[in-house]
């Protein structure tokens, strides 16, 4: 579809009554037929190029004026248009971009006529109101929403301005600070990695996620009744690239998550800009967004894993459980507890210089009381071990409780630390953990979050946001994370 | 587009569209506020600390240390990242606004 060239008539704005919300609803779901069409409408649905938004308004206007019509024209008109789009690029008319920038556009249109009948029928849920009213609030809004497509060709421009002015700013500072580290370090030769790595160590370091400190952004940028989201908040949440974890803090025999470019990673959508409550997309597995909230090699920390677990209040045993698995599998309790190693070590050395088999050894350590408790302060639940395979060598020990429903604890170096050992427990762990990071947010917690609509619906289409979808959120944000201990 | 935008009207698509759906997705918006964190601690910090300071930086296995630094050095550094952020923040905007209209 071409753009509207600046000759063409104004085209008509919706006026909607109620008898066109009704239309925009079942618009809406022709709409979702397309979406559901092609899954990749979803990906990246908010990136709206400045050439795609002009492309969208147009062609919200067309679907303005199909969907004054009828229904039917309206979804004939949006099959025809995608599938034209898609001859045009296997004809070689249009580049693949183009294509994915239409699918874009599309998405986004139907995202706004979404938001509007979703609002509706939200706000007579909560409202208490009737359904008629409903819509009139909803197309009140829709209106605004009208005004804000209006707004989108200008927001290109000042988006272009607004680079200028960074660019500009980020010279200024990067002189000044040149300047400032040479007087202080002759030597010294200023980058952007230092930069990154202090944002890193401060903004991203385990501290900041004590729910004491975590809200502080939020409330900083809260008490000025900023419409954007908190940005720093945002900024907290991503990881910076270039950034090394220290030595101590990794478990060496943990998997670990690749590293993604920041332009790979998933687009958030913050919700509320007061509690800094973040959504994420359903392609978003549970990797990606620990990995975006914690960074990279996030779940060789214990600290983290614990933040990760530590609401038992929102999550089900069955969700706590897909978490644990995934994430307490890497923890090691033989590493990160001292008290944990020291005990193992002594009852292990007893049991040895008093001659004992290896099954006997693996049966002491099962039973010891001590070790359980301190298994259980890191993990919240009792474990035993039993020989990896089943084979009973005792050099490849690991400890697991009923892991194939629970969770996976990874007792490195039982008898022998040795590497054979570490190598054994990466092995189970990753071969057990490659089953979780592949599955999704629906898949794991049973919700779909709805872009447009902002919100996650439960599988008979109603708007959900507690528990499962706060838990999320809570995971995402760390906002409400109380300590595990 | 700039003559005929109002003040407000620009204040909204900073607001509301760049600022939320552009700058934080934006590498660049990124590296800047990077920059300004750091330009903040050394404001923040005593004279006597900051070289200090620029060693850590400049020694990326020293991460740890560097955040203990800054920690025992300036143990509300958060709300004064926050806070001057915020300003900076501000500012960046107005210099956005005020340039197209």
């Amino acid at each position: 579809m071409e753009p509207h060239s600046p000759e063409e008539p104004p085209s008509r704005r919706i006026d909607p009554t109620p008898e066109d919300m009704g239309q925009m609803i079942r618009v809406s779901l022709a709409l979702e037929d397309v979406r559901q069409s092609d899954p990749s409408l979803l990906i990246h649905e908010n990136k709206i190029t400045s050439q795609g938004r002009e492309m969208s308004s147009a062609l919200f206007d067309n679907l303005s004026q199909a969907y004054n019509s009828d229904f039917s024209s309206m979804r004939t008109y949006l099959f025809n248009e995608l599938d034209r789009q898609k001859e045009a690029f296997e004809l070689g008319k249009i580049t693949s971009d183009q294509l994915a920038g239409y699918k874009k556009i599309i998405s986004s249109v139907h995202g706004k006529i979404m938001h509007t009948s979703v609002m509706a029928m939200q706000s007579q849920e909560e409202g208490n109101i009737s359904y008629q009213d409903a819509l009139k609030t909803a197309a009140a809004q829709r209106k605004e929403y009208e005004s804000y497509e209006g707004y989108l060709n200008d927001a290109s421009e000042l988006y272009t301005k607004s680079q200028e002015v960074i660019a500009s700013e980020k010279e200024s500072i990067k002189t000044r600070l040149s300047n400032r580290l040479r007087k202080l370090v002759p030597n010294v030769t200023f980058s952007m990695e230092p930069a990154l790595r202090l944002s890193r160590a401060l903004l991203i370091g385990a501290s900041i996620l004590e729910p004491q400190h975590g809200p502080v952004f939020a409330q900083s940028f809260s008490q000025e009744q900023l419409t954007p989201p908190p940005i720093v908040q945002q900024i907290m949440d991503r990881p910076a690239a270039g950034i090394s974890i220290p030595e101590h803090e990794q478990a060496p025999a943990a998997p670990v998550i690749e590293t993604q470019e920041a332009s790979t990673l998933p687009s958030y959508e913050v919700i509320d800009s007061g509690n800094v409550t973040k959504y994420v997309s359903n392609e978003d597995t549970l990797d990606s967004i620990l990995a975006n909230r914690f960074g990279q090699k996030f779940y060789t920390s214990e600290e983290v894993t614990n933040q990760a677990l530590a609401d038992s209040v929102a999550l089900t045993d069955h969700q706590r459980d897909l978490i644990r698995a995934k994430y307490i599998c890497a923890v090691d309790p033989y590493r990160t507890i001292p008290e944990f190693r020291s005990r193992l070590d002594t009852l292990v050395a007893e049991l040895k210089n008093n001659g004992a088999t290896n099954e006997e050894i693996i049966d002491a350590v099962k039973n010891d009381d001590n070790l359980t408790q301190l298994a259980r302060k890191l993990i919240g639940r009792s474990f035993f071990i039993r020989p990896l395979g089943g084979t009973g060598e005792p050099t490849e020990i690991l400890a697991v409780d009923n892991w194939e429903q629970e969770m996976v604890v990874v007792a490195h170096g039982l008898v022998t630390p040795s590497t054979p050992t570490q190598e054994a427990a990466s092995n189970l762990g990753d071969s057990f953990v490659a089953e979780m990071p592949n599955h999704t947010i629906e898949e794991l917690f049973g919700v779909t979050y709805n872009e447009s609509a902002r919100r996650y619906i439960d599988e008979s289409g109603n708007s959900v946001r507690a528990p499962r979808a706060e838990l999320l959120s809570q995971i995402v944000t760390g906002s409400k994370l109380p300590n595990a201990d | 587009m700039g003559q005929t935008l109002s003040q407000n009207r620009v204040q909204f698509i900073v607001d509301e569209i760049f600022f939320e759906q552009g700058a934080t997705e934006d590498s660049s918006f990124l590296e800047l506020i990077n920059l300004k964190v750091v330009e903040i601690i050394l404001d923040e910090l005593e004279n006597d600390k900051q070289k200090t300071f620029v060693e850590l930086l400049s020694d990326e296995s020293k991460n740890d240390l560097l955040r203990t630094f800054v920690e025992n050095n300036l143990p509300n550094y958060k709300q004064k990242i926050a806070t001057s952020l915020d300003d900076y923040i501000k500012e960046v905007k107005l210099k956005i606004t005020h340039g197209t209209t």
